[in-house]
């Protein structure tokens, strides 16, 4: 039995325990804003936020979240409206085909939760797991220091 | 769904084995196929391969099950038999005498000779001579999007949702494959995670349909990573020798060229690319005097395909570098040397086509002259630190001859919105913003009133592939071309067009080209070079690009970063790199990609020349980009180190230990 807070709702859920935990977001869950791109902890479409850090749900198992909140991206936006971030990486182009923007968006959050105003150095490094082949990161940098400078 | 892919790069199948599957796992052969063909410009591919293997990953079989995990661990289970053959590793190797042969036929696939003024005569005249041979690596597209499909039946018609760049296409092969007739075949494309070229063809959507056909039940088939690395299209490797001639004063006189390109094991859209190679070849200039020899030749790889600049890239490695060296021998600015021999409307590029449409390359080298980060070169103090810089073109539409055009239909609803449809794909690139954004325009209504819907077999009409560039261009036209039809009888509350891309008015009597449009391209980089590693950092990249009047500046300059960053990758390390016939880098931690500390801050300047065939004055830029990063890179290096980098991706070490003068790298 898996027990977690998954976009703050809390989860019981009944579990084979080698399941990855992006198989219980995608398949059980039904959240499939979480993406695979490589199922081996390189590309970070597969980004998750879990207790705040942002984590690979591909090489991770389910029975791993005993306990803790996870958060994907159907969990940024508020009361169906969209976060800042989300909303800046609209104004500013930062998607393109999309596949990697959950994980990009995820792993934006978590940086600024924790350091709301970064150089654009630190951005970079932040969402170095995240790859990108459609938009060559600027207009996502762009977003994300947009927000971080709004505040 | 789970796919049995061939462990070997050469060999005939002398047997398979499906003994140790349960009763409730299915599996599907050639043998399950009505015709086992891809349907396309040559048909050399099969869907699942029977008799022989030629490169390694190549389809064999389908494993079905109720679940992934079970399809995935059964599919190791069949056991195929072998009888080993000896591999063909390179084009040169592939063309001599006793090469073994991948098709009866032989491996040479195609070949394009083309020849202007006098070449031979014209080099004798020259002051300065260079000639180098340049190696341009095999590309993965590396969409972020693995491969995948989701068909089931409904009564008679099969329904598939794919990751595609042509639904109609896929409509076809599907059809043929299953031997059902097309109307039974509903194809729509779903959101689609990134193209670039490689979904422009077969990737897994006639698998997902025989399953779902055979059974009856819905089917569902995602490709792994690495499955997408070794079974995939990719870019062409390319081997050429160039040889240019220069008079002091910095014109380019005479270019000759041999180039062997690597077309894997089936020909996709080869020869095609091979056009486009030996078209874009001698870059955006004026030069009199040109001899082109290019040869597609089979190897036993993945096939090599479109990807995005189609085969523009390659050459332009080769001639950037040249020019850039002889512009440092002849001790002219190399802004200035571009400056003298580009293209201008009217002019005629290096295979005699008449440029009939706007140029706009003197505007864009201009532009970069002015830029703060070219400028930087004149006062910087830091030998570390080099600039370079390049230009390029890439052709917009399918070239001549190539049925290209677009249907669209709007229709106006009961409320006053507006449906359009149109039946390309949006791979990513923002086509839809753009075309949603023209709709808007020319009907006068708000954004919010235009329902666009795109790539779907049954509602929309066949536009073709979204592919060289067009997508803009020539739904754009139609779109314009059916609102003007519906003015004409707005009572009707419909609005129908057809359009077709402009086509050169030169004849080479070759399918496929020339091109009648071009986009160009002038790109600036600054960057430092690592003294302990010999890895260069990139510190900047200004970008200045003319592709007519932009649509969407957000869109424009996000194709611009984008195409950038991929070339990116390119110079500084992608490369599948077989060895004997078995790629090295099946993994996204040693096929590496650009990742955001990689990629400096790009910025682009749009040149926008009004294009007057074009909607709103636009031309293509979704490949342009790509091109001539690379050389501008390496001229960076060269202005730092005494060294020749002829080939791709860079070798740092080997640019480290470099002592000599000159030395190739
Ligand atoms: S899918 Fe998890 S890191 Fe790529
Ligand atoms: S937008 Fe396509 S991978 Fe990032």
């Amino acid at each position: 039995m898996l027990s977690c807070k998954i976009n703050g709702e809390e989860i019981h859920s009944e579990i084979p325990s080698d399941m990855r935990l992006i198989d219980f977001l995608r398949e059980e869950m039904n959240l499939t804003g979480v993406k695979e791109g490589c199922s081996e902890g390189e590309c970070g479409a597969c980004t998750v936020l879990f207790n705040g850090d942002p984590v690979n749900s591909c090489i991770m198992l389910a029975i791993q979240a005993e306990g803790a909140e996870i958060t994907t991206i159907e969990g940024i936006a508020k009361d169906g409206k969209l976060s800042d971030l989300q909303q800046a990486f609209i104004d500013h182009g930062a998607v393109q085909c999309g596949f990697c923007t959950p994980g990009m968006i995820l792993a934006a959050q978590a940086l600024l939760d924790k350091n709301p105003h970064p150089a654009e150095a630190e951005i970079r490094h932040a969402i170095s797991g995240n790859l990108c082949r459609c938009t060559g990161y600027q207009a996502i940098v762009d977003a994300i220091l947009a927000v971080s400078q709004r505040k | 769904m789970a796919i049995v892919r061939s462990t070997e790069p050469h060999a005939f199948i002398t047997g398979l084995d499906f003994s140790e599957l349960p009763s409730d796992i299915l599996y599907f052969t050639a043998k399950d196929l009505e015709e086992n063909i891809i349907e396309d410009a040559i048909e050399d591919q099969p869907v699942l391969a029977y008799d022989k293997v030629r490169f390694y990953g190549e389809p064999i079989a389908i494993v079905a099950a109720d679940s992934h995990q079970k399809a995935v661990s059964f599919s190791q289970k069949v056991k195929v038999k072998y009888q080993k053959l000896p591999i063909v590793e390179t084009p040169k190797q592939a063309l001599e005498p006793d090469a073994p042969l991948l098709f009866e036929k032989g491996n040479l696939l195609s070949e394009f000779h083309h020849e202007k003024g006098n070449v031979t005569e014209s080099f004798e005249d020259c002051d300065l001579i260079l000639e180098e041979d340049f190696h341009l690596p095999i590309q993965d597209h590396a969409y972020m999007e693995p491969d995948a499909a989701f068909a089931w039946m409904e009564g008679d018609v099969l329904s598939i949702y794919t990751s595609t760049q042509n639904v109609f296409h896929d409509q076809r092969m599907i059809a043929r494959a299953l031997g059902i007739p097309l109307h039974n075949v509903h194809v729509m494309a779903a959101t689609v995670g990134g193209g670039f070229g490689g979904k422009d063809g077969h990737t897994v959507q006639i698998f997902a349909a025989l399953v779902a056909y055979r059974t009856g039940r819905p089917a569902k088939i995602v490709i792994s990573r690495r499955e997408v690395f070794i079974g995939t299209y990719k870019r062409h490797a390319v081997d050429l020798h160039l040889k240019m001639g220069f008079q002091k004063d910095g014109t380019f006189r005479a270019l000759s060229s041999t180039a062997y390109l690597d077309t894997g094991a089936y020909a996709g859209l080869g020869p095609a690319v091979m056009g486009l190679f030996s078209e874009h070849l001698g870059g955006p200039y004026v030069i009199s005097n040109v001899k082109i020899d290019s040869y597609l030749v089979y190897t036993d790889k993945a096939p090599a395909h479109a990807m995005r600049g189609f085969g523009a890239p390659q050459g332009a490695f080769a001639t950037e570098s040249l020019i850039n060296r002889a512009a440092n021998i002849l001790q002219i600015d190399p802004i200035e040397i571009r400056m003298k021999n580009a293209l201008t409307q009217g002019a005629l590029g290096t295979l005699g086509q008449k440029m009939e449409h706007v140029v706009g390359l003197r505007e864009a080298l201009e532009v970069v002259r002015d830029s703060d980060l070219w400028k930087e070169k004149n006062t910087n103090q830091d030998p570390s630190i080099g600039f370079g810089i390049a230009a390029g073109y890439l052709s917009c539409g399918l070239g001549k001859g190539v049925p290209d055009s677009a249907k669209v239909e709007i229709d106006r609803e009961p409320n006053g919105d507006f449906t359009v449809r149109v039946g390309l794909v949006d791979i990513g690139q923002g086509n839809a913003t753009a075309l949603a954004a023209i709709a808007g325009e020319a009907l006068k209504v708000p954004l919010e009133k235009i329902h666009l819907i795109m790539a779907d077999t049954t509602q929309t009409f066949d536009c073709g592939s979204t592919a060289g560039s067009r997508s803009v261009f020539i739904a754009g036209n139609a779109i314009l071309a059916a609102v003007r039809d519906y003015f004409s009888h707005p009572e009707t509350g419909r609005g129908f067009a057809e359009t077709e891309f402009p086509q050169s008015k030169t004849d080479l009597n070759v399918i496929g080209f020339p091109h009648a449009m071009y986009t160009f391209i002038a790109q600036a980089v600054k960057l430092k070079l690592d003294p302990i590693s010999g890895q260069p950092q990139l510190a900047g990249i200004f970008a200045a690009t003319e592709a007519g009047k932009v649509i969407n500046r957000l869109s424009m300059d996000g194709q611009i970063q984008g195409g950038i960053a991929m070339s990116i990758g390119y110079t500084l390390g992608e490369n599948m790199n077989y060895r004997n016939g078995i790629p090295d880098n099946q993994r996204f931690t040693v096929y590496i990609l650009p990742t955001a500390e990689d990629i400096p801050p790009i910025q682009n300047v749009s040149v926008e020349l009004y294009e007057a065939t074009g909607p709103y004055g636009a031309k293509g830029a979704a490949e342009v980009a790509t091109v001539v990063i690379a050389p501008a890179i390496t001229s960076a290096i060269e202005s730092i180190r005494d060294l020749k980098i002829n080939r791709l991706p860079l070798d740092f070490e080997q640019i480290l230990d470099a002592k000599e003068k000159g030395s190739v790298c």
